[in-house]
């Protein structure tokens, strides 16, 4: 029976990958409304208020990040009004969507990163809705810099 | 139980096709209480006509498994030539019960007294609603389709008839529209939202209410809004 090798076990330890840009498609998310919380093409704003989808909840490298949201809303949804955060469960950025644009949607948040955060999207409907689509086209993330370390942003 | 499948209704309003609501697919068990939701205009009465089978569908199928009232609240049926008394026997014919019977279980329910023998077409819309619902409480349905009706008369007579249906037929099935959404939170369990060209079947009724004020809200809020713009124009 062969001993484990400390290093090795060491190489597969949980740890914060330093990327300067990463792009997080609608599959990392997570939505509260399908049976497999897996977050569809489509997301059905129908219903009470609450989060359309979030997450993933990973660690970034410390310093600010910038998150490009791309969404596309039919009609009926882009009547309605909703919010994007951007950070953790204790503090986040966020940004109203605008009210009243339908079809292709860019919101654009930037928030501080902590070593240790577990960062997520949020997607929030402000008020009950009735009707209405939503596409989550895909999120880019960004590293503006880490100012701790004297990086510029 | 009642299935209703894919069902559509639009019609032609000044050479334009109005759809009131398509793909409408929803189940009814025996003894369940649907409440039907939405804003006036935009259907409700129209598809508890279609259930009732008062009124036909453009597409998609309707099935009972069980008896159905008319829409409580719907008095299309009667002969306005004819008198209450008439109507009476008339539809007793047509359910098969006695129609001295009938009459008398009216006549107790209805409280019309002398003016059963006068012709319908006399009758106030709240004396045709009193005969519609007599009738219906009398003939005795598995699940009664009540139109706002409850509303029908003084305060005595709609204790009385909500006696009636929810108390003494508690285990009855019940489809309910209505604008008063504390007694359909009292009643019902599931609900139907109509707006806007479309339906919806909500198997929470406390999620359909919230989205119900919600449209009533912005509905109120659109219509402040055009109000301020034509003040705005006149002054």
């Amino acid at each position: 029976m062969s001993k484990i090798d400390e290093k090795s076990l060491d190489a597969v330890q949980p740890h914060t990958v330093s990327v300067e840009a990463l792009h997080w498609e609608r599959y990392v998310f997570h939505c509260p409304d399908t049976a497999d919380g897996a977050c569809p093409e489509v997301i059905d704003i129908t219903g009470r208020p609450r989060h359309l989808f979030k997450g993933p909840n990973v660690e970034l490298a410390p310093g600010r990040w910038r998150a490009t949201v791309g969404l596309e809303l039919c009609a009926d949804a882009a009547r309605r009004a909703f919010a994007l955060d951007f950070g953790t469960f204790t503090h986040w950025a966020s940004a109203d969507l605008p009210a009243g644009v339908k079809g292709a949607v860019e919101v654009v948040l930037e928030h501080d990163v902590n070593p240790g955060d577990l960062v997520e999207i949020r997607l929030w409907l402000h008020k009950a809705a009735f009707h209405g689509e939503i596409r989550l086209k895909g999120v880019l993330l960004e590293r503006l810099g880490n100012p701790s370390q004297g990086e510029k942003a | 139980m009642l299935i209703v499948e894919d069902l559509c209704k639009q019609y032609v309003h000044g050479g334009e096709v109005r759809t009131l609501f398509r793909d409408l697919s929803f189940t009814v068990q025996p003894g369940e209480r649907l409440a039907v939701l939405g804003r006036n205009g935009q259907g409700k009465s129209t598809l508890l006509k279609i259930l009732g089978g008062v009124t036909p569908a453009t597409a998609g199928r309707v099935t009972w498994g069980m008896s159905s009232s008319w829409p409580l609240g719907f008095t299309g049926a009667f002969q306005g030539g004819m008198t209450g008394y008439d109507n009476i026997q008339f539809i007793a014919r047509i359910y098969n019960r006695p129609p001295r019977w009938l009459i008398d279980q009216v006549d107790r329910f209805a409280e019309l007294g002398s003016a059963l023998a006068m012709p319908v077409r006399f009758y106030s819309s709240g004396m045709r609603a009193r005969l519609a619902f007599g009738l219906s409480v009398a003939i005795e349905f598995d699940c009664y389709i009540i139109d706002e009706v409850i509303q029908v008369g003084d305060a005595a007579f709609q204790h009385k008839c909500k006696d009636e249906l929810f108390n003494q037929r508690q285990e009855r099935t019940f489809i309910i529209a209505s604008h008063d959404m504390s007694f359909l939170r009292e009643i019902c369990e599931r609900a139907i939202i109509v707006e806007g060209g479309r339906a919806k079947f909500f198997e929470n009724l406390d999620v359909a209410l919230d989205i119900y004020q919600t449209i009533i809200e912005d509905h109120e809020r659109a219509q402040a809004a055009a109000y301020t713009r034509v003040a705005g124009v006149a002054a």
